[in-house]
């Protein structure tokens, strides 16, 4: 079962593109990436599953109901951080959980709250205007979970976390996972979608160029070959290394070559001549998907 | 209803809540405690006579009216009213959904499990007790001081002139409503919150300098009410009630249905 589902959806800001016939199928229990750069049409996509914004054209479910109209009650079973959360600034972080707490028709103390706030390190009897940006994200990210949500939709919600928060906050994400929580969340950082999602889609001016498993992405054949020959010296004529890659390139002494299928014929090819030193490796996420965007970019 | 949402309102405004109800207070027990001062100052009054009529109809002054507490608080206190109720009302109106984009913090609030219906008539209701809770305290005052330091002869009176001023506000008020989910600045709201109730004292006040200018009264709040005539007849006019209501909820109606269409864009 879906849950979040879109067709087609479409949103033009007068003349002005935001996201084109965006399909999505994001399915239950799984934690799905939402990549692509800056301007892409992430939040404009989010902001559309959380009927800030109204689609041009296209549908949308989430958690099995249309969006038609509007959903205010189905947003007890979605916990929603956006990119750039503001709060009221007199109010102290423990006012701000009760608010939402309130909203939800929940008490704070009867939440896991403070536990979440403990392992985030977060100090909830400040006011809002004496938190940094990253005591703010991790107010959002209490708020968000504050009402057990089904749902978890995240905007860039390591923007502003310290690098030791966000690995608490990537187990965080696991554990709720396994607790059955489905978890959506946007970012344009790529190691973060390596490290906990399932299935990824990849958009690119308002539109998703690829939809797939993140393991089936990082399973590409593509490996980067370094080869420094006995020989010194510039051998890409003399070796006639072309003919595995046509764009061989000659660096400080290391030939530097990229094989798009099977390995085998290219190690037989290098290994006629006598070698100092090899290198092979996989290219990692942030390589396929510049290599992925470059590729789609040329085909425009 | 929604305590909730109340609780939060009431807590956003408590600042602007305690400034304004005190300025309003403290001009009322400043105008009804010093009535005498005027009413028994023959000087002020030959003085009042000599002034054009249209010139002190500008300035909500009239010679006749200058003989009893309640023509006296028929005059400038009854405008100085109008134009500080009048005024913070449509700042808390015109702010109430421009105030949460300008502050970004609309995403947390529009985003909770609340219609943006229901998130918007709880400002309206949590305003709609402000103003009143302002407005009941404001009449208490001017009983006081008007009985203590003065003379009422006819308490009806004057609460139907703070009725009369009360109405007047809430339809400012409304105008408020309308534009707030159109605005996207706190600025911007404040000054044409302000600015509407100046433009509309403005109009009414240049109507009586001429008889060529009297068409501006139809465009001014302020001159729903002919306070000359709630001071005679001790009652309101049923069409003044009956456009200034009309405005604040249609006010309220129309803003609503933008709030609820629009795209919260931040």
């Amino acid at each position: 079962m879906s849950a979040i589902s879109t067709k087609n959806l479409t949103k033009y800001y007068g003349k002005h593109k935001g996201v084109s016939n965006i399909n999505l199928d994001v399915r239950e229990g799984e934690i799905f990436g939402f990549i692509g750069p800056n301007g892409a049409g992430k939040s404009t996509t989010i902001r559309m599953l959380m009927q800030l914004i109204n689609p041009t054209s296209g549908e949308i479910k989430v958690l099995n109901q249309s969006l038609s109209t509007e959903q205010s009650v189905l947003r007890k079973n979605i916990g929603y951080l956006p990119s750039e959360i503001n709060y009221y600034k007199d109010m102290t972080g423990k006012q701000v959980l009760e608010f939402a707490a309130r909203a939800n028709d929940i008490q704070l103390k009867e939440t896991s709250t403070k536990e979440y706030a403990e392992l985030l390190n977060f100090d909830m009897s400040k006011k809002v205007k004496s938190y940094s940006l990253g005591n703010r994200k991790k107010l959002g990210i209490l708020q968000t979970l504050l009402h057990k949500p089904k749902l978890l939709i995240l905007d860039e919600p390591t923007s502003g976390l310290d690098p030791l928060m966000q690995h608490s906050f990537f187990d965080l994400l696991k554990e709720l996972n396994g607790t059955g929580m489905t978890i959506f969340f946007s970012t344009h950082v790529l190691s973060e979608v390596e490290k906990v999602c399932d299935r990824v889609a990849i958009i690119r001016n308002g539109e998703i160029i690829r939809t797939s498993k993140v393991s089936e992405i990082q399973e590409s054949k593509k490996r980067t070959i370094e080869v420094q020959f006995a020989k010194s010296g510039n051998m890409i004529e003399k070796y006639d290394l072309k003919q595995i890659d046509s764009s061989v390139t000659f660096q400080n002494g290391i030939h530097h070559l990229t094989v798009q299928k099977e390995i085998h014929n290219a190690l037989q090819h290098i290994s006629q001549n006598a070698i100092q030193d090899i290198s092979i490796h996989k290219p990692t996420l942030e390589e396929l998907f510049m290599e992925y965007y470059e590729k789609e970019e040329g085909g425009k | 209803m929604k305590m909730n949402l109340i609780r939060n309102e009431l807590f956003l405004n408590r600042r602007s809540f305690f400034i304004s109800g005190s300025v309003i207070l403290l001009f009322s027990a400043m105008f009804a405690g010093m009535a005498d001062m005027y009413l028994s100052n023959e000087l002020m009054i030959d003085m009042l006579k000599t002034m054009p009529q249209g010139l002190l109809d500008a300035f909500g002054m009239d010679a006749e009216l200058m003989t009893t507490f309640e023509g006296w608080m028929a005059g400038e206190p009854y405008m100085f009213t109008v134009l500080l109720l009048g005024a913070f009302s449509g700042i808390w109106a015109a702010t109430s959904i421009s105030k949460e984009k300008d502050q970004q913090t609309g995403e947390f609030l529009f985003t909770l499990p609340y219609s943006r219906t229901s998130i918007f008539l709880h400002k309206v209701l949590t305003q709609f007790i402000q103003i009143t809770m302002i407005s009941l305290v404001n009449l208490l005052i001017v009983f006081i001081f008007g009985f203590l330091f003065s003379s009422i002869e006819s308490p009806g009176t004057v609460l139907v002139l703070m009725l009369g001023a009360y109405f007047i506000s809430l339809a400012f008020a409304g105008v408020g409503y309308a534009i707030t989910s159109i605005l996207s600045s706190e600025r911007a709201a404040i000054s044409l919150g302000v600015g509407i109730v100046l433009v509309s004292f403005l109009l009414n006040m240049l109507s009586s300098l001429n008889e060529k200018l009297n068409w501006m009264a139809d465009f001014s709040l302020f001159s729903m009410f002919d306070t000359k005539q709630i001071v005679l007849e001790s009652s309101l006019t049923m069409p003044g009630i009956l456009i200034t209501l009309g405005i604040y909820f249609a006010g309220i109606v129309i803003g609503n249905i933008i709030f609820v269409r629009r795209d919260i864009t931040m």
